[in-house]
């Protein structure tokens, strides 16, 4: 079974949102990603998605399906295409089965109950002669459907598929609210459901003078100052600063917006410096950068200056502990000690820094002061590792690496404050603690109390001691 | 932006047009420095009909009218505010402020005799 998605068509009512349909969140989640889970509830799993404006942006967002274990394939279509010009350039492919989803419409589900089989009949929603979505493995009605003639599709059950046009603002915006009101239950797995009805994502900070009332929903990396008002009824996205006093009830803030002191939405969308209206579509960019305002993208301005903290930091001490290193580390070559390759993955991907390997006389000392670090300052440098981080992972566990909220590997890490230092739960606990907790103050804590323990050997010694 | 003024049944009626922005906010506070500072007791309706952009100089300046008009003893309200005018008034709590009206003879005829 064959699934395509035309994203190649931004309805125009979507247009001040500024973003193709699939990456429209939906409850604080991409669109298209309700698609691909109602593909992989139905095993499902070669998919395609016809691009169009914001193709880069899709790609990086889905990537090649790997998240899903789908596989998603990417074309392109010239603008003003029709969905079915694509499907005719190779109908042989489609023969064994097509789901085509032609227009932006999103999958509703009526109650949390697993989906009805699809069975051997051929079905659509919408307009038989035009479908919104088209579902068929019989081989006659899928040429039917290419040449654009009739073929007897009779429409989806409820239990099937609830094709949910979205036709306006208006809808998209109730249907929002509908989410955050409970419905995105439906569409989670028991173990993400939170019954109170508060979703709030990774590092989301906020002092207690905010009042935070349900249902709301917070994606990550947002902040929250003194004596602001959340919900009820509110999804805020991705890296959003709500400043002291302002209120947000009953509205959507998109991914990267900053809402200024005192600010008062209701029932409003607010995307970066556009404030919309969902009744009837009106949208204003707001010139005041102190009510509202676009936000950087993740990895800017902050994440740079850190870095350069970081490289800096190593710069220093690998001139500090040189005359110390050199020598000691002669020393424990002459002892049998050495360096060896061993593949890791780096900020930048996998890469083979230099790992030592004691002697049986190399001086203790050496890792005791983390002196074999030394020369692998130079890869913090250079940029592959972090000055203290997480615990750097080999690249088979990319994979796994993936499902994290984040991955910083660094020299010093929680890993050295414990004896088990490759527990893989414990570094999946620690990569959400670092998520949330992640800073300078941070980054500072992890040097000092990492190297501690390596100097007096409290990690070692704890691992030594009989259970 | 333009200002005009005229009087209705005793109020003032201030007829705003085009955008009440940066550039125009200078301009708004001297023109009400001169019709207004030494009234006594005015009652003044800002026609915001034509005014189709208003950001946060702009509104400062209708603040600083209102609190000019409201230090000699008098009020100043707003009539037929545009939706983006209004999506303004909204976010910035201003409408908590000010009393404002669907229509200028609504405004007029709310004022005290």
């Amino acid at each position: 079974m064959n699934v395509v998605f035309h994203t190649a068509v931004t309805p125009p009512w979507a247009a001040p949102l500024e973003r193709p349909w699939p990456l429209l969140p939906v409850g604080n989640r991409p669109w298209l990603e309700y698609w691909i889970e109602w593909c992989v509830a139905r095993g499902f799993t070669s998919l395609h998605a016809v691009l169009g404006d914001g193709a880069l942006e899709i790609e990086h967002a889905f990537g090649a399906g790997e998240r899903w274990g789908v596989s998603i394939t990417y074309h392109f279509i010239r603008d003003g295409q029709s969905p079915i010009t694509f499907l005719r350039r190779s109908p042989d492919r489609w023969r064994e089965g097509l789901l085509h989803i032609a227009a932006p419409v999103f999958p509703r589900r009526a109650d949390d109950q697993p989906l009805a089989p699809l069975g051997d009949a051929t079905r659509c929603a919408g307009d038989p002669r035009q479908p919104s979505v088209f579902y068929s493995r019989r081989a006659a009605d899928i040429d039917a459907y290419l040449n654009e003639a009739y073929c007897a599709a009779t429409p989806f059950t409820e239990a099937e598929l609830l094709v949910q046009p979205l036709d306006s603002l208006a809808d998209y915006f109730d249907l929002n609210l509908a989410m955050v009101d409970g419905e995105i239950n439906r569409y989670l797995t028991p173990g993400y459901r939170r019954e109170d009805r508060a979703y709030l994502g990774f590092n989301v900070v906020y002092p207690s003078s905010t009042t935070i009332s349900a249902p709301v929903m917070i994606g990550n990396d947002v902040r929250l100052r003194g004596l602001a008002t959340i919900g009820p009824r509110a999804i805020l996205g991705n890296r959003v600063i709500i400043d002291r006093q302002a209120e947000v009830t009953d509205s959507l803030v998109l991914d990267g917006t900053y809402l200024g002191p005192g600010i008062e939405l209701n029932g409003r969308i607010a995307c970066g410096r556009r404030l919309i209206d969902p009744a009837d579509g009106t949208a204003i960019d707001i010139e005041d950068t102190h009510w509202m305002a676009p936000l950087r993208a993740a990895g800017g301005r902050g994440e740079k200056l850190r870095r350069l903290g970081h490289c800096a930091a190593a710069l220093a001490l690998w001139i500090v502990v040189a005359p110390l290193a050199i020598p000691l580390l002669l020393l424990g070559m002459m002892g049998g000690g050495r360096f060896v390759r061993q593949p890791l993955l780096g900020v930048r991907g996998p890469f083979l820094p230099m790992v030592w390997r004691p002697g049986r006389w190399s001086p203790g000392l050496i890792e005791r002061l983390s002196l074999h670090d030394w020369p692998r300052l130079a890869y913090v440098v250079r940029g592959d590792l972090w000055l203290s981080g997480q615990l750097p992972v080999t690249p088979d566990e990319e994979t796994e690496v993936r499902s994290w909220p984040a991955y910083r590997p660094g020299l010093f890490a929680y890993a050295d404050l414990r004896p088990d230092r490759d527990d893989p739960v414990l570094r999946r606990i620690e990569a959400c603690y670092y998520a949330h907790h992640r800073g300078w103050g941070e980054d500072v804590r992890i040097c000092l109390f990492g190297w501690w323990a390596r100097v007096t050997g409290r990690n070692r010694r704890a691992a030594e001691e009989p259970a | 932006m333009n200002m005009t003024k005229e009087t209705i049944n005793g109020v003032c009626v201030v007829r705003l047009e085009g955008p009440v922005m940066l550039g125009d906010a200078d301009a708004l506070r001297a023109t009400f420095r001169r019709w207004f500072e030494q009234a006594s007791s005015p009652r003044v309706v800002v026609d915001m009909e034509k005014a189709d952009q208003l950001d946060s100089a702009g509104l400062g300046a209708l603040v600083y009218a209102a609190q000019l008009v409201r230090d000699r003893g008098g009020d100043l309200c707003f009539a037929c505010l545009q939706k983006k005018a209004r999506l303004v008034f909204e976010i910035t709590r201003s409408y908590k402020v000010f009393d404002i009206y669907a229509t200028v003879d609504e405004a007029v005829r709310a004022q005290p005799a």
